[in-house]
């Protein structure tokens, strides 16, 4: 009976680790474009496909998505947001950012630099046992529910690093949520993609830095050299916000 | 003596006006209340015009992660006008950023 037992067990945990190295997470959540400011939240489904020691992170909005203007907003946002390409094996982290023109560009940035801090608090999430952990990164908090039992050191967007694999994460004011929903063992994606622009080179968080507020500067300059008000009685400001820190 | 009755005339010229100055001092307490009064009569009362009015629109340029958000408030004697005036600038603003994209 004991052996048995051991067989069990091993089979499970085998079984498990089978299940953890490759497959895709589906995650259901929101994302506030205003970040907080007003409501502005808006339905994405967030996908995790796990290779081995690749993964890649995607962000998509429910229902159809077109770039638009829509009265007083011109809409520019790329098919996908937050998409991060991560190699565990060359500790790199990948990560995509769409222009003006939707043309995407990629930047690297530090795997898991967050210092996370656990909590003692769990919960099931489908039927998983979680434990909780919050962090600081990049001028927003974050807190996550990780599964212990899962033991992928990764989870949506750049979030991870933890001793399982992150099912559920948000920001501390709730414009960002990701929740596990479901997997499927499908794991094919263009990892050469990234992978040859990791060996070509590509410039690190403070190029993104400077490409955003070489931008910002592109479009104040647009502004101000507006000459349809020239005559009017008016004020134009224009301000600039980022979901991570930029400075 | 001609000469006396000139500054005797004079003398008293200068105390009359002294004393009628003096008469005619100025009620500061009836005056405070009249600036009161002004201040609150609207000025489109006063002069038959509609005030300045300031409207303000925003518009948001949304690429996700990053966000722009450009503000144009107008001045106007109307209100009409200066949103006429806002809505004009939110335009221009916003189609300087669609000729940056196309």
């Amino acid at each position: 009976m004991k052996k048995l037992t051991i067989l069990v067990f091993i089979f499970q945990t085998l079984y498990v680790s089978a299940q953890e190295i490759k497959g895709t997470w589906f995650y259901q959540g929101k994302f506030n474009g205003s970040f907080g400011r007003t409501e502005n939240h808006r339905p994405y489904w967030g996908k995790l496909i796990i290779d081995e020691n690749r993964s890649l992170f995607t962000m998509k909005e429910e229902g159809q998505h077109h770039a638009s203007l829509q009265e007083n907003t011109i809409d520019l946002r790329s098919d996908s947001l937050f998409t991060v390409y991560k190699d565990h094996e060359s500790n790199s982290l990948l990560f995509e950012f769409a222009d003006l023109n939707q043309r995407p560009h990629y930047f690297a940035d530090t795997l898991f630099p967050m210092e996370w801090e656990t909590i003692e608090e769990n919960k099931m999430i489908g039927g998983i046992p979680c434990l909780k952990a919050v962090t600081r990164f990049k001028g927003r908090g974050y807190t996550a529910w990780y599964a212990p039992t899962i033991t992928i050191s990764d989870g949506p967007w750049k979030l991870g690093g933890l001793p399982g694999l992150i099912l559920e994460a948000y920001d501390d004011e709730d414009n960002w949520r990701m929740e596990f929903i479901g997997r499927t063992d499908d794991h094919v994606f263009d990892k050469s993609y990234y992978e040859t622009k990791i060996q070509k080179g590509i410039e690190g968080y403070p190029g993104f830095a400077g490409f955003v507020k070489k931008l910002y500067a592109r479009l104040e300059a647009s502004f101000n050299t507006n000459s349809d008000c020239v005559g009017c009685q008016n004020k134009s400001v224009i301000k600039f916000r980022s979901w991570e820190n930029i400075d | 003596m001609k000469k006396v009755c000139v500054v005797t005339m004079m003398l008293m010229t200068t105390f009359s006006m002294t004393y009628a100055a003096g008469l005619a001092k100025p009620d500061f307490i009836h005056m405070k209340n009249q600036i009161s009064y002004f201040k609150q009569v609207p000025l489109q009362k006063q002069f038959k015009t509609d005030a300045d009015c300031s409207v303000t629109l925003k518009g948001t340029l949304d690429l996700g992660p990053l966000e722009a958000e450009v503000s144009c408030t107008t001045t106007a004697t109307t209100c009409s006008e200066a949103t006429t005036k806002a809505v004009s600038c939110l335009k221009a603003a916003m189609n300087s950023v669609r000729s940056i994209k196309y």
